[in-house]
């Protein structure tokens, strides 16, 4: 396991004086697919920020395969790291769905064709290959995100840095966004660090969660792990996902006999059915 | 944020009628304010208002050439200075581009004008200008006047050599030299963005009238139609100009409460410094209010001694020294060719220009000592 | 906002498809006829067939009607301006509150002259905008050797244009609904307010664009579109038809 992305941060303070992060550990392995999960204000995004180094007045050290970003050049950087912003407004700029997508590539000085490939590619890739030609403005919200991802990817990003994926989206949206990233991390190796807070999604896609409250990452592991405490969860303004909540309250409050605490639909049922064949 | 952004869209549509409904039940004024507004954000062109640009097609070929002769140096010196700023920061282009965005929304509301029972609409310049500079403002001017025109009918390809001395050119310095010399006498962020908008807003209109009076006297004298046109649109522009004023006043005063940050960067305020700096504001106070009359005053001074052609010389000089550049466009003889007219322009106008090139370069040397 | 695209116009239709860097050049051509002629005929000509392969192209007659709602509404005040204050020669006089009126017939005729003008340069540029996005008009204008500087400065303006305005729209609907429009004063604070917050919003959007293109290796200069090469057909039919229309100019 390849450690990719390894964040040390001792401290950081925002310019007005407000302490923002600080005794941060993270190591993100190549292939990963880790989420931060922290209520508003707990620092998420700007961790990305860190990672992706556009914040560098911290003390510590982010290295990216082994090299200091502070010291790399920003082309060397956003060649392996992208970050992807919550507001999609906030980064397609260009006018048409082909045009932002070709922009990295353009600038990255391939060749027309060779551009075009990339934007396809990328655009197949988020799903979105027959809306190429489109105005951006007309694309619905969800659309936007896909295109923001598409826009690295056709750079040939290796690491996607997200800021809350899943944020305005419908739940069907969610699921599929989180079904894209998938699909993006296992067939095309994208390592993937995503910033969220919505608990009842993350345990059914993500290897591995990092819990950030107040600027301190208070808890990391497996999903199963760290969904373990439900009172902990609850002190850095987060919670179990329902069904698990349900779960362990008919276990602790009403002492059914539940072996294990389940996160997931699929998991829960399984635990449901498995406890009532054992009950006499 | 986003969803209710969508809902409220959604909505839009069924709120209109609603909306007329309860007006009504208001006063005449409120009804008008109200839906207007309305009618602009939900379909941005359902009144006709009529601006101060100069439409499509109005001005004949060599008059509108030679206002693009005049535009074009400024807005190449416009684009000199963005591109020097945007060397040093890169978000400046894109910062550039939003303003555009910002001044043709504020211009694209119609604003109702109880006094003349039409709408109107801001420039918008003004608050650029206090903000980004009056070169590059120029710049800003005329991307927002080529987006109308081509997809408004606001102003035209034709005419927009003249819009953008008009809008661009005057209205950017007039906004900017008034911000900045009220604001060095010491007055508060809202005397001096109000002055500042209302100044741009009639430098705007002085000149639109010039264009306009020129381009389509054919071979009736150029004064007595210019008074005309500057007359008749007195009912909406004076109204209009205070409007503007109480605008960039108020986006002045709510971007020092909110972002004070936005101000120092973009040197509109130095760090450090309060809204209310030291110095009484009486003085400007007064030498606006002398500003403001010589604007009112002039019209009806020669339209109650109905001497068109002998416009009493003291006064328009008089004028001329109070305020400078934009004002200095009325002082054209009316017996004189269109050349001649054309060559009084273009003096003015590069004159003022000069002045206001180095006057920046001065305040600027005095701040980096 | 969104009926700059919503026009709904026939992208199949030939003048879409035309390369724009021809359509610009031949509009600039008629411009100029019509603001040089000097009959009212070539303009309200070039009025009818501009005004016509609109029509063709789907616009529908209620946005055309809008479209020059405000020009027309300046053509008639020039109009008037002539008809009474222009001109030599009476044509009937009329009695308003005690003035007296005096309509000229040669300022009539100026006054129609201009106002025909208006209607053709219009029609022209109508025609022009909706037959063509904004993109492709930038991408002409740069390759007319526009500085790059203002095409970049004006994509940018575009783009974030709707972005803006509907952020305009969620302000002035949270203002109104709690009654920020209800009294004249309270509407001018009300609308110092709206601009305000549009130039905050400008300025931390162009601060996150920027941040966004940087990531995607920006470095002052957006890459411009590259053009199609010009086809035979399209130049061919443009030149031939400005030139008509030259024709009826000196005619």
């Amino acid at each position: 396991m390849t450690v990719r992305l390894s964040v040390h941060i001792d401290s950081f303070t925002y310019p007005d004086g407000t302490a923002a992060l600080s005794d941060i550990r993270l190591d993100v392995a190549r292939g990963d697919f880790c989420g931060i999960l922290g209520s508003n204000g707990s620092g998420k995004t700007t961790l990305l920020k860190i990672m992706d180094g556009l914040i560098k007045d911290y003390a510590g050290e982010v290295l990216l395969d082994g090299d200091d970003v502070r010291r790399l050049h920003s082309r060397d950087i956003y060649r392996k790291v992208g970050l992807v912003f919550q507001n999609p407004d906030d980064q397609l700029f260009a006018h048409s769905v082909f045009e932002d997508v070709a922009f990295g590539p353009r600038n990255m000085g391939f060749g027309e064709e060779e551009v075009r490939q990339r934007v396809e590619t990328a655009l197949q890739s988020v799903e979105m290959t027959e809306y190429g030609g489109k105005n951006i403005h007309n694309l619905s919200y969800g659309q936007k995100k896909r295109v923001c991802i598409a826009g690295l990817l056709a750079m040939g990003h290796e690491i996607l840095l997200l800021d809350e994926p899943t944020a305005g989206l419908d739940p069907m949206g969610e699921y599929r966004m989180m079904e894209l990233l998938t699909r993006l991390n296992r067939e095309e190796r994208v390592t993937i660090v995503m910033a969220t807070h919505s608990v009842d999604l993350v345990p059914l896609f993500l290897h591995r969660l990092h819990i950030l409250s107040g600027g301190k990452i208070v808890r990391g592991g497996v999903p199963e792990e760290v969904f373990s405490a439900p009172e902990e969860m609850a002190n850095v303004k987060l919670r179990l996902p329902h069904i698990a909540e349900l779960i362990y309250r008919l276990k602790h409050e009403d002492n059914l006999p539940f072996e294990r605490i389940p996160l997931t639909i699929g998991e829960a049922r399984r635990e449901i059915i498995e406890t009532m064949k054992h009950r006499p | 944020m986003y969803q209710s952004e969508r809902v409220l869209k959604e909505m839009d549509g069924i709120r209109q009628p609603q909306h007329s409904g309860f007006s009504t039940k208001k006063s005449l004024w409120n009804f008008s304010v109200s839906l207007c507004l309305c009618g602009a954000f939900s379909l941005l062109k359902s009144t006709p208002a009529h601006a101060m640009h100069i439409s499509e097609g109005i001005l004949p070929f060599n008059w509108a050439t030679l206002w693009f002769a005049a535009a074009v140096p400024f807005v190449a010196l416009g684009l000199k200075r963005l591109d020097t700023l945007a060397k040093d920061d890169l978000s400046f282009k894109p910062l550039v581009g939003l303003m555009a965005a910002v001044v043709f929304i504020i211009s694209c509301m119609p604003i109702p004008v109880p006094t003349a029972g039409t709408c109107s609409h801001p420039c918008g310049t003004g608050i650029a200008a206090i903000l980004v500079g009056p070169l590059v403002s120029i710049v800003i001017a005329a991307v927002a006047l080529l987006i109308q025109a081509l997809f408004l009918a606001h102003g035209g390809l034709s005419t927009l050599g003249a819009d953008i001395v008009s809008m661009g050119v005057a209205g950017s310095f007039a906004g900017w030299f008034t911000f900045r010399l009220l604001r060095k006498l010491g007055a508060n962020l809202a005397v001096a963005g109000f002055a500042a908008g209302l100044l741009a807003d009639w430098a705007t209109y002085v000149t639109t009238s010039v264009a306009l009076a020129s381009g389509i006297r054919g071979d009736a004298p150029f004064l007595p139609l210019f008074w005309k046109i500057l007359i008749a649109f007195i009912p909406t522009q004076l109204p209009m100009g205070v409007l503007e004023g109480a605008m960039t006043a108020g986006m002045v005063v709510l971007l020092h409460k909110k972002r004070p940050d936005l101000l120092v960067k973009m040197r509109v305020v130095k760090p450090g410094t309060g809204n209310r700096e030291p110095g009484s504001a009486t003085p400007i106070i007064v030498s606006l209010f002398l500003i403001f009359s010589l604007f009112l005053l002039t019209p009806h001074t020669s339209l109650s001694s109905e001497a068109w052609r002998g416009v009493d010389e003291s006064v328009v000089e008089k004028i001329a020294r109070e305020h400078g550049r934009q004002a200095r466009k009325p002082l054209i003889d009316p017996g004189e060719g269109d050349l001649l007219l054309f060559a009084f322009l273009l003096a003015g106008v590069v004159g003022g220009f000069a002045a206001g090139y180095y006057w920046r370069l001065l305040v600027s040397e005095k701040k980096a000592r | 906002m969104h009926h700059f695209t919503r026009h709904a116009h026939d992208t199949a239709h030939p003048l879409t498809g035309f390369d724009p860097r021809v359509k610009l050049l031949s509009s600039l051509a008629l411009l100029v006829m019509v603001i040089s002629c000097k009959g009212f005929a070539f303009p309200l000509l070039v009025a009818g067939v501009c005004g016509g392969l609109c029509l063709s192209m789907g616009v529908r007659l209620r946005v055309l009607a809008v479209r020059f709602a405000e020009p027309l509404f300046i053509a008639a005040v020039v109009l008037i301006l002539k008809l009474f204050f222009a001109g030599k020669a009476p044509l009937f006089s009329l009695h308003v509150l005690g003035w007296e009126m005096v309509g000229h017939k040669d300022g009539l005729l100026e006054g129609l002259l201009i106002a025909s003008r208006i209607g053709g340069a219009v029609s022209l540029v109508a025609l022009l905008g909706f037959s063509t996005s904004f993109t492709d008009l930038m991408t002409a204008l740069a390759w007319m050797r526009v500085p790059k500087g203002f095409i970049e400065v004006a994509l940018f303006a575009w783009r974030y244009l709707f972005v803006l305005f509907d952020d305009a729209q969620v302000v002035f609907s949270a203002q109104k609904n709690r009654l920020g429009y209800v009294g004249y004063r309270r509407g001018l604070r009300s609308i110092g307010t709206l601009a305000g917050a549009l130039v905050i919003k400008a300025f931390d959007n162009s601060q996150t664009i920027t941040t966004a293109m940087v990531q995607r290796g920006y470095d002052g200069s957006m890459p411009l579109l590259k053009h199609k090469p010009f086809r035979v057909a399209e130049v061919a039919f443009s030149v031939v038809f400005v030139a008509v229309m030259g024709i009826m100019w000196i005619l």
